[in-house]
């Protein structure tokens, strides 16, 4: 179906080709689950195949891509939608009309098909992804998950024999998500669409995926068996690290496949780890309280009286669906932000303070804010520039390149911030924030878009700044990530705090919440790898030194 | 440059200011107001005022009205009427034009001055309200099309021709305070400006004003021959200004009515169509 | 019982469309306040009893506050930038006055304010906002993407890009909101047009990024596809829809400028017409297209059109009334008339209100409040 013949691209002033000589075919009805770290030659990868590479990118492309016998060199991407399907990360990027059913005719009228066959085939669509109930929805009052499935069915209507997906829910929270992947894998089984996917949450792909094909940084393609390719990648779920670490042979893909082989694992592990799953950094000492805080928008009640009180040292994940208030708590803790009832107190050397009475720039010396999109603030043309105002800014100067190179260390100083990866951005970002030596540092999900790796380098930072007293507040909808850095977790639910207590205890309690390591283990008490190596080490030194690709554990 | 005839200024018109006869106008005294008519099939008809005045003031005094736009306002001068003169018709007339916004470049009233002593026109660089002429100056107001410059489209007769050559006014009057213009005989039986005798200032000029008591009705009397020369003249007597009244105030009240009932529909059918959702 | 036609549906929105630039064009050959008047009372009566549930149907009350200010500043300016004040008019008040040399005769503030001045400010208003209404009800009562899908076939991207650019506005403003709060965390001590950079660039990048994202999604969803078109038939069109063009502007520009000789402007518009025509017809052939549930043109759709056509016609030719009651004047004070051929021709159009079907009940009444933003409030 697809078929790449030693295929080079190398965008204009790049050194090195981001792809190198892949020759790779992929037959039709497949699920093609593409892996490799943010950076790496996966987009083009995926852009190649319906020619958007180098037709609609630029660059440099040697070597044949066919798709259903067509030749990309041959036909721009609009000559081949008839035949690939292309949905992005950001659903509402490629929207053309305004409501769903007009946005799912839309490619069929380009492709000038009978409107009789038009009805037909969107009312098919709707139903396949069920969205029946929104057909005359407008696009973007839909939820991020409702609109990444018009999405696909927008691209399905055009009955492509191949649907390409780039992070088709990097965008979304854990809910919406799952609807998408559940609708992907329908698609692949009741209509042997050809999909190649590239996906973060491999967790939940991987069971169905018939091959996966790794993207190496060199440029080089791998392809192969799920389960043989993922005992060695780089990139790889909780659940494949749990496996190398308990030395399970072949890796189980999915959480049912590998709690079965755990039974004996479980009997191994002792009842309570050896060591907790974070070291905890909490003191004694208040670095702020909120007692009270309502947002309102309109008619909208955001947060509800919610009562917050963080320790110097303590890091707290702030977890719960999109809408449910948690960027708007974060904004109002800031002071920034809207704030209609209830109080926020920072103590200081001149008492306790309202951080939303002072004055922006005092305000961030008390609380610093990542928003979620960080990029927001970022406006200057080099790296430089933005850490020199930085350290204008700051009541104690010349700190920012050390705290960005304490984060990311290689950045360059004469780097365009917007062409920085999304995690050297955080990265930025973050040391921009913290050349204010803030007290308190809020982060909205900072995780969004970041592979493994970046969101190891993430938690070592937090770990440091904890380490040194700074109280953290992550919003974040991993949680996989939540496991690793959070002491505490505060679950928000339609503007309410629901739940508020130990990380150990939260993400335990209810599966939605819950990492995959503890869903394998339950009922033991384990949230990460690391524990559950360290507690096979301490039982038996010998076959712990397989856990050394944990990227997703702490270091 | 049509702002030259547009007045951006309120000047309060000088206490003194009043129409008069042609005869009191001379060389050194009182200024005379030409408005050409041509353009309409109407003659060129010339009045006397007295000074200090505004452009403005010289135009709405003696039968004389203008009207502005209901853009700019009364100082943009858009149309020009003559109590004498069919039956003070405003030109160029609603058809025409209907004066709601600046009228274009090529067709609007111009206005033109020539002072003491000199024999051409200049086109003003001021609107009516805010040009104070000087006394024995001439001013003309011409309709048509003149280009941005103002070097085209001017009069065509000279300042000379449309000047009273009285080197001391007549009748000896020097101008009143407040003038009855209907009633001159009352005070100036020789020099009453009503009678139709062609007045010894310019040799084809001849007088021009409605019958005595009947301001604007009927003024037939002197109707313009189109064929009248390159140089002459009516002189436009002064009369009292037509009354106008305020119009019946029915219409207003129906349309509000009629506006009333279309809200009661409005909400109705509002009200019907969220009880049938 | 009347036909099928009457079924709730979305009526056409070119008829929509016709109907208020009619009423538009209407408006602005008046500023008798009474049929202005008339005209605001059937833009209402239309858009309450035929307006949709979409998102765009909600807008007219914008359009509404638009109008206000603008009446409010057609009469703050009057005032405070007096036109002048006739003896005859009738003094409201009188503002400090500033005023300019003589010889420069320059603008003046303040100054007398008559009764005339602001009445004859607000009509002016008036008319500009009732304008605006007439453009506001069009995007209230027909949604303006779908207008744009009736454009013939050759000019199919130049509709795209309005609907693009249409949906890129709003973003724009939530981008802007989002990165001016955003700079209070990064203390934005800069002020005014310092602190523009820190706003409009991330703000651009933004635009950018999306619109990069956006023409990509569209050309792999078939955007553009050249059908069966050769290059030559490509380039026949082209010059043809060029020519045209020129054809038209000569032609326009002949019919307005009276010095021009009435036949060059007439006959600049044919050939201009003419070679428009044939670009649009063998441009329509090169695209390939179709249309997904298009909508019809039954007799409601003429009937809107009609009813709007014929008041700006009215108005327009002024014959059977008195062409002065349409501007009615100020000076001196009096009350303007209502001439009965225009008012009633203004009332006929209300007939929209029923002639159109009812638009359809969409879902979103009944789920539209319970809806969860895509992403977290900011």
């Amino acid at each position: 179906m697809i078929q790449f013949d030693r295929v080079s691209v190398t965008y204009p002033d790049a050194a090195r080709p981001v792809l190198r000589e892949v020759t790779l075919t992929i037959d039709e009805g497949e699920l093609c689950l593409v892996v490799g770290h943010t950076g790496t030659g996966k987009s083009t990868l995926l852009g190649a195949i319906n020619g958007l590479v180098p037709h609609f990118t630029g660059g440099r492309l040697t070597g044949r891509v066919t798709v259903g016998g067509r030749d990309t060199a041959t036909h721009p991407p609009r000559e081949l939608a008839d035949v690939v399907g292309v949905v992005g990360q950001d659903p509402t990027a490629g929207f053309v009309t305004d409501t769903v059913e007009e946005e799912l005719a839309y490619g069929m009228e380009q492709l000038a098909l009978p409107p009789a066959v038009m009805r037909t085939r969107v009312e098919q669509a709707l139903d396949l992804l069920g969205l029946a109930d929104l057909r005359h929805r407008g696009l973007y009052e839909l939820s991020g998950g409702q609109q990444q499935r018009v999405a696909i069915a927008a691209a399905l209507t055009a009955h492509p024999r191949v649907l390409v997906l780039d992070e088709p829910t990097s965008a979304l929270d854990p809910q919406g998500a799952e609807d998408v992947l559940a609708a992907i894998t329908r698609l692949v089984h009741d209509l042997g669409v050809t999909v190649v996917l590239a996906e973060h949450r491999l967790e939940r792909v991987i069971p169905y995926a018939d091959r996966i094909v790794h993207v190496g940084a060199d440029g080089a393609v791998t392809a192969g068996d799920p389960a043989a390719m993922l005992a060695t990648a780089t990139v790889a779920p909780p659940v494949v690290q749990l496996a190398r670490a308990a030395g399970w042979t072949p890796v189980p893909l999915s959480v049912r496949d590998a709690r079965r082989r755990a039974a004996d694992l479980r009997h191994r592990l002792p009842a309570t780890p050896t060591q907790p799953h974070r070291t905890a950094t909490t003191r004694q000492a208040t670095a702020l309280t909120a007692a009270g805080v309502s947002v309102r928008h309109g008619q909208v009640v955001a947060v509800r009286e919610a009562d917050l009180r963080l320790a110097a040292g303590e890091v707290v994940a702030l977890m719960g669906r999109n809408g449910s208030g948690k960027s708007s708590l974060l904004w109002a803790l800031q002071g920034a932000g809207l704030r209609t009832t209830g109080r926020v107190e920072v103590p200081t050397a001149a008492g306790p303070a309202d951080p939303a009475r002072m004055k922006p720039a005092t305000a961030r010396t008390l609380v610093g804010l990542v928003p979620q999109t960080a990029t927001d603030l970022l406006y200057l043309d080099t790296v430089d520039a933005e850490l020199a105002q930085a350290d204008r800014d700051a009541t104690v100067g010349g700190r920012a390149r050390a705290l960005l190179d304490e984060i990311t260390p290689g950045i360059g100083g004469t780097a365009h911030p917007r062409d920085l990866s999304a995690g050297q951005q955080l990265a930025l970002v973050l040391a921009i924030q913290l050349s204010a030596a803030p007290a308190v540092l809020l982060l909205d999900e900072p995780t969004r878009g970041l592979d493994y790796q970046a969101k190891a380098a993430l938690a070592a930072a937090l770990d440091r700044l904890s380490a040194q007293g700074t109280a953290i507040v992550v919003a974040t909808h991993d949680v996989e990530f939540a496991a690793t850095v959070a002491d505490r977790v505060v679950v928000m639910g339609d503007g309410d705090v629901v739940a508020d207590g130990p990380a150990q205890v939260v993400l335990t309690a209810s599966p939605g919440f819950a990492p995959q390591v503890a869903k394998i283990l339950a009922p033991l008490p384990y949230l990460t790898v690391a524990q559950v190596s360290a507690a096979l080490a301490a039982a038996d030194p010998a076959p712990a030194a397989s856990h050394a690709y944990g990227g997703g554990g702490r270091p | 440059m049509l702002a030259a005839t547009f007045a951006a200024v309120a000047v309060a018109a000088p206490a003194q200011a009043g129409p008069l006869p042609i005869s009191q106008c001379t060389t050194t005294s009182g200024v005379i107001l030409v408005v050409d008519f041509g353009h309409f099939g109407g003659p060129r008809l010339r009045a006397c005022g007295s000074t200090p005045t505004t452009g403005y003031q010289l135009l709405n005094q003696g039968g004389w009205k203008t009207e502005g736009t209901g853009h700019d306002g009364p100082a943009f001068i858009c149309r020009i009427g003559y109590s004498g003169h069919q039956s003070g018709k405003k030109f160029p007339t609603p058809q025409q034009d209907p004066c709601a916004r600046t009228p274009p470049a090529t067709a609007y009233w111009s206005y033109w001055h020539a002072d003491p002593g000199r024999n051409s026109w200049s086109y003003s660089q001021l609107g009516a309200m805010s040009y104070k002429p000087k006394p024995g100056s001439v001013d003309a107001w011409v309709f048509g099309a003149t280009d941005t410059g103002g070097t085209s489209g001017g009069p065509r007769f000279s300042p000379d021709s449309v000047r009273a050559r009285n080197t001391t006014p007549g009748g000896g009057s020097s101008p009143r305070p407040s003038p009855k213009p209907s009633k001159p005989a009352a005070t100036k039986p020789g020099a009453a400006p009503t009678t139709a005798a062609a007045r010894p200032g310019t040799s084809t000029s001849a007088s021009l004003a409605p019958p005595p008591s009947a301001p604007p009705s009927s003024s037939v009397s002197a109707e313009p021959t189109p064929t009248a020369s390159e140089s002459s003249f009516l002189d436009a007597a002064p009369v009292e200004a037509a009354r106008t009244d305020t119009g019946s105030s029915a219409p207003a009240l129906v349309t509000v009515g009629l506006v009333l009932l279309i809200g009661a529909a409005g909400a109705v059918v509002a009200k019907r169509r969220r009880a049938g959702g | 019982m009347l036909s099928g036609a009457r079924l709730p549906r979305s009526l056409h929105p070119v008829a929509w469309w016709l109907w208020a630039i009619a009423l538009a064009t209407a408006a602005s050959r008046t500023s008798n306040p009474l049929l202005l008047a008339l005209i605001f009372a059937v833009l209402g009566l239309v858009v309450t009893a035929r307006r949709g549930d979409a998102p765009w149907a909600r807008a007219f009350r914008y359009y509404l506050y638009l109008a206000l200010v603008v009446v409010g500043i057609r009469v703050l300016f009057r005032i405070v930038f007096g036109t002048g004040v006739t003896a005859d008019d009738h003094v409201l008040l009188t503002l400090p006055q500033l005023s300019t040399p003589d010889w420069y005769a320059g603008i003046q503030l303040g100054g007398a304010v008559s009764v005339e001045a602001v009445l004859s400010a607000a009509v002016d208003g008036m008319r500009l906002a009732c304008l605006l209404c007439c453009i506001g009800a069009a995007n209230t009562l027909a949604n303006p993407k779908r207008a744009l899908r009736v454009l013939p076939g050759a000019l199919y991207e130049l509709g795209v890009a309005v609907t693009v650019a249409l949906s890129v506005a709003p973003q724009l403003v939530e981008s802007v909101q989002r990165v001016a709060k955003a700079r209070r965390l990064r203390a934005g001590r800069a002020r005014g047009i310092r602190a523009l950079p820190a706003i409009a660039i991330p703000v651009l990048h933004d635009a950018l990024d999306r619109s990069l994202r956006l023409a990509a999604a569209m050309d792999s969803r078939g955007y553009g596809r050249t059908g069966t078109a050769t290059p030559g038939s490509r380039r026949i069109t082209g010059v043809l829809m060029l020519s045209g063009m020129a054809g038209l502007c000569v032609g326009v520009y002949g019919l307005l400028d009276p010095t021009v000789p009435r036949p060059l402007g007439l006959g600049g518009l044919a050939a201009g017409t003419l070679a428009c025509a044939a670009g649009l017809v063998l441009g329509g052939r090169r695209v390939s297209r179709t249309r997904y549930r298009p909508d019809p043109w039954r007799w409601p759709e003429w009937a809107v059109a009609a009813g709007g056509t014929l008041a700006a016609v009215v108005l327009a030719a002024g014959t059977g009334y008195d062409p002065a009651a349409l501007n009615p004047s100020l000076h001196p004070l009096q009350w303007p008339t209502l001439p009965l051929l225009p008012a009633a021709a203004i009332l006929l159009a209300a007939v929209a209100a029923f002639a159109a079907p009812p638009p359809p009940a969409g879902p979103a009444r009944i789920t539209a409040p319970a809806r969860e933003p895509a992403v977290d409030p900011v």
